[in-house]
């Protein structure tokens, strides 16, 4: 369970003031709000990117607000997927695994479960450089739940994609979803997004987050 | 400029009031190549000059004094451990200045505005430090280093290296000041200027980004330095160590009044040079010049094609 | 869910760092910086063996009493070179011509290194310029002074030119390209004195085309054809043309008329800390030993008895 409790950020041009959120353990959350309302610092704040200016970020009831983002187990797939540059596309994968020392068998079979799971087979020897743009987000997805984290945060996965990439990403975010079996947190501006695949929709509005009430 | 008279001259007869825009293409590029061109016609016309001023004997001759050739080889040598050592100190220096810069400040103290004008003021100030030796003159350089070396503090470090030497079995190096360490802290003065400024420049075009991320994936700062931000500045690591070790073989100043230029001892090339003409032998100068430079030429060369081999994006540039 | 995270990284932070080393050694991934970092060393260390490894005298234990550092004049400095050669296999000390350079940027250098109490100073100065030493500043820096030699200031054109010339004045009135020395050295102020002395002081300053920071400077621009005349010494000629198979410069005749005008090579011995009786010795084998003053003869100085 995430729980954000009374999280305040405060940024030179906006503000979030004590935001309460719980995010049941296994949900898949869907945050809605305007561009420019502070969803990504949002996000980054609870990747540990960020410094709240006061509130505590808990997961599974640890208080992990202090904690550097190495060390909280969340995976974060970033709006502009910031893949690492002179990595192919399997070490990128295995990126999360490699940091943690996992022996490299055990790192081969999960590359390929994950590689298998978001349709990467093709791509593995390849470097970012000449991937499309639903290829580099499912790089990004890859290597995030790669390390099993506690938490999959997604800003925007599917804002830089076309129509047809963009069915087929919604179908592979929800199949990670039901066999990673990871608590999600995914911020998003259309409620298209939101209907199709959250099991608790959020809408960030004027510094709170609330419930979010459109077209359930 | 022939050219640009003849384009210019025939658009009216053309049916357009306007000369076709692939022969104004054509205009500015070779306007804008032009001033380039004649730059380089400067440095190859003073090489060519210098190959015409000393003859093959002449090089042969400097070449078989025992003095010249230990000068040579104490050049290589001392360059090449300046360049080392400035690259210690640049990479480390550069990704901290670049990382640590005016938008990272903004940010993470966005609410503490008296914060930020302090720690923005402290990195000018920094900044600025750190270019003092390139703009310093450079006898300013040696004359600082040999005064520093007077304090109590450089001469216990003189005396201490004094000792290390003798420890290892080379009593006959005594200390720092006009030894051949002078030689090298004299050169590293000045080039690690070069590299750190070269470094800086180089992970401030790497967008901290993917670093960040993969932090959040498990590695630490260090994971996220080695494996993430200095696999990509391995260009930017050529070009400042080049310019660190072409700096220090070039480096003349500082040497002469921090280390001397005793023959078989603390002689570099660059001081080969120098003593020649100040005795008197043009030719020899002449000559340990072209010797300088052709060293320069061959070891950027040699450095370019073999660290950047096998990566077509960048072809030999550094 | 602890457990959850146990299960993807059963090593972390158990293995010893030998084994993490070589787990990332073969994903390819930190060696490649920690072993730059490793090989750097190595290579900082074997080119420092091979730096110090080249110096002959590196494994020499030297007693600084034996060692005397000289600073040389570069108008003196090949003659100097030889002498110190003779002297060193003939003597218990040995002589380190430490610096050349123009005699007024050394005798600068000497005195910063006076001042500050250097360690290892410049032991003996040998200079170009004997006024240098006898500078009311200078006066504490020396503990004696010896005049070695004398020179005269000539007019040197190129080997091929075939002027001649009685003295300063007809060098005028040719409309050459000429250069001087500049003040700060003995032969500008010289060559300003005969101008002086024939009242064509102004006339000089007016028409020459360098005027340069030290005498071989000057010299080495008349090598070049950079100007066709120069009043320089007639021991730079001597020089530049002892170091080439066929005479580049000659001198087309004397900068005074009369011959009068001298300029004197001197010795200062530096007033350092220790005591230098190997600076001693070898200024006496300068001035008194023979095979010294044929050498100092044969770059055209001529002896002068003049000692204070």
């Amino acid at each position: 369970m995430i729980k954000l409790d009374k999280l305040t950020i405060l940024q030179g041009n906006f503000s979030l003031r004590e935001i309460d959120v719980s995010i049941p353990q296994g949900a898949y959350a869907i945050l809605m709000g305007k561009t420019g309302s502070g969803k990504t610092s949002l996000l980054e704040t609870i990747c540990g990117l960020r410094r709240p200016s006061s509130g505590r970020i808990l997961i599974n009831d640890q208080d992990v607000t202090r904690l550097p983002p190495s060390q909280r187990q969340i995976g974060y797939v970033p709006q502009d997927s910031a893949l690492f540059p002179t990595m192919n596309v399997a070490r990128q994968i295995g990126f999360g695994l490699e940091v943690r020392n996992v022996k490299t068998a055990q790192r081969k079979k999960r590359i390929e479960e994950v590689a298998e799971l978001l349709e990467l087979n093709s791509l593995m020897k390849r470097n970012p450089g000449g991937l499309s743009g639903g290829e580099l987000q499912r790089v990004a997805l890859a290597r995030a739940i790669s390390f099993r984290p506690r938490l999959l945060c997604l800003d925007e996965p599917l804002s830089s994609l076309d129509e047809p990439a963009r069915q087929s990403m919604i179908d592979l975010l929800r199949a990670v979803h039901d066999s990673e079996n990871v608590t999600v947190l995914h911020i998003t501006h259309s409620s298209m997004e939101c209907r199709q695949l959250g099991t608790l929709q959020l809408r960030l509005a004027n510094g709170k987050v609330e419930p979010f009430e459109g077209l359930v | 400029m022939n050219l640009l008279k003849t384009s210019m001259s025939d658009a009216p007869t053309s049916s357009t009031t306007q000369p076709p825009p692939g022969n104004r293409n054509r205009i500015f590029w070779i306007t804008m190549s032009g001033f380039g061109v004649m730059y380089l016609g400067l440095i190859v016309a003073m090489i060519f000059a210098d190959y015409q001023y000393a003859n093959w004997q002449d090089f042969k001759d400097l070449l078989g004094d025992p003095t010249v050739r230990f000068s040579v080889w104490l050049s290589l040598f001392t360059c090449t451990i300046s360049a080392i050592l400035s690259m210690w100190v640049a990479i480390p220096t550069g990704y901290v200045l670049a990382r640590v810069g005016r938008d990272a400040i903004n940010s993470r103290f966005a609410n503490q505005p008296l914060m930020r004008r302090c720690l923005r003021a402290l990195r000018y100030v920094i900044d600025t430090l750190l270019d003092v030796p390139i703009v310093l003159p450079p006898l300013v350089v040696g004359i600082s280093l040999l005064v520093l070396f007077q304090t109590s503090a450089g001469r216990w470090l003189d005396g201490m290296t004094n000792e290390v030497f003798a420890a290892l079995g080379f009593p006959g190096i005594q200390g720092i000041t006009y030894e051949i360490p002078a030689i090298i802290l004299a050169q590293f003065t000045v080039s690690a200027a070069f590299a750190i400024r070269t470094m800086r420049d180089t992970f401030e075009q790497i967008d901290a980004r993917p670093e960040q991320i993969a932090t959040t994936l498990g590695a630490s700062h260090y994971q996220a330095f080695s494996d993430v931000a200095m696999p990509q500045a391995r260009f930017g690591c050529v070009a400042a160590f080049t310019l660190a070790w072409a700096r220090s073989l070039g480096e003349f100043g500082p040497i002469l009044i921090f280390a001397g230029t005793t023959q078989m001892k603390t002689e570099v090339l660059s001081t080969t040079v120098y003593l020649n003409f100040q005795m008197g032998n043009l030719k020899g100068a002449v000559a340990a010049s072209l010797l300088l430079l052709t060293l320069a030429i061959f070891v950027l060369l040699l450095m370019r094609f073999v660290a950047l081999a096998g990566d077509d994006d960048r072809g030999i540039m550094a | 869910m602890k457990s959850n995270q146990a299960s993807v990284r059963p090593t972390h932070r158990l293995g010893p760092t030998a084994t993490s080393l070589a787990i990332a050694a073969r994903a390819g991934a930190i060696p490649s910086l920690l072993l730059a970092a490793i090989a750097s060393i190595f290579a900082l260390g074997i080119l420092g063996y091979l730096a110090v490894k080249i110096r002959p005298d590196a494994k020499t234990q030297k007693s600084d009493e034996k060692v005397v550092r000289v600073y040389c004049a570069a108008g003196v400095a090949k003659p100097t070179e030889q002498i110190a050669e003779a002297f060193n296999r003939l003597s218990d000390y040995e002589v380190q011509i430490a610096r050349i350079g123009g005699s007024g940027e050394l005798a600068g250098q000497i005195k910063t290194e006076f001042e500050t109490q250097i360690l290892s100073p410049a032991q003996l100065f040998i200079t170009n310029d004997q006024e240098l030493l006898n500078q009311a500043s200078m006066i504490e820096v020396y503990k004696s002074r010896h005049t070695v030699a004398s020179q005269q200031p000539a007019i040197a054109v190129s080997a091929e030119a075939n002027q001649s010339f009685s003295g300063i004045g007809e060098m005028l009135e040719a409309k050459m390209r000429f250069g001087i020395a500049s003040k700060r050295t003995a032969i500008g102020l010289l060559g300003r004195k005969i101008a002086g002395q024939q009242n064509m002081l102004s006339q000089l300053e007016q028409n020459k085309t360098l005027d340069a920071e030290n005498v071989m400077v000057l010299a080495q621009a008349l090598v070049t054809g950079s100007i066709d005349a120069a009043i320089i010494w007639d021991t730079t000629v001597q020089q530049i043309n002892a170091q080439s198979e066929k005479p580049v410069l000659k001198i087309a005749g004397p900068a005074d008329p009369t011959g009068q005008t001298n300029g004197y090579v001197a010795v200062g011995i530096v007033a350092t800390s220790s005591e230098s009786p190997g600076a001693r010795a070898f200024t006496d084998f300068l001035i008194n030993e023979e095979s010294a003053k044929l050498v100092l003869k044969r770059f055209g100085f001529q002896s002068a008895i003049q000692n204070d």
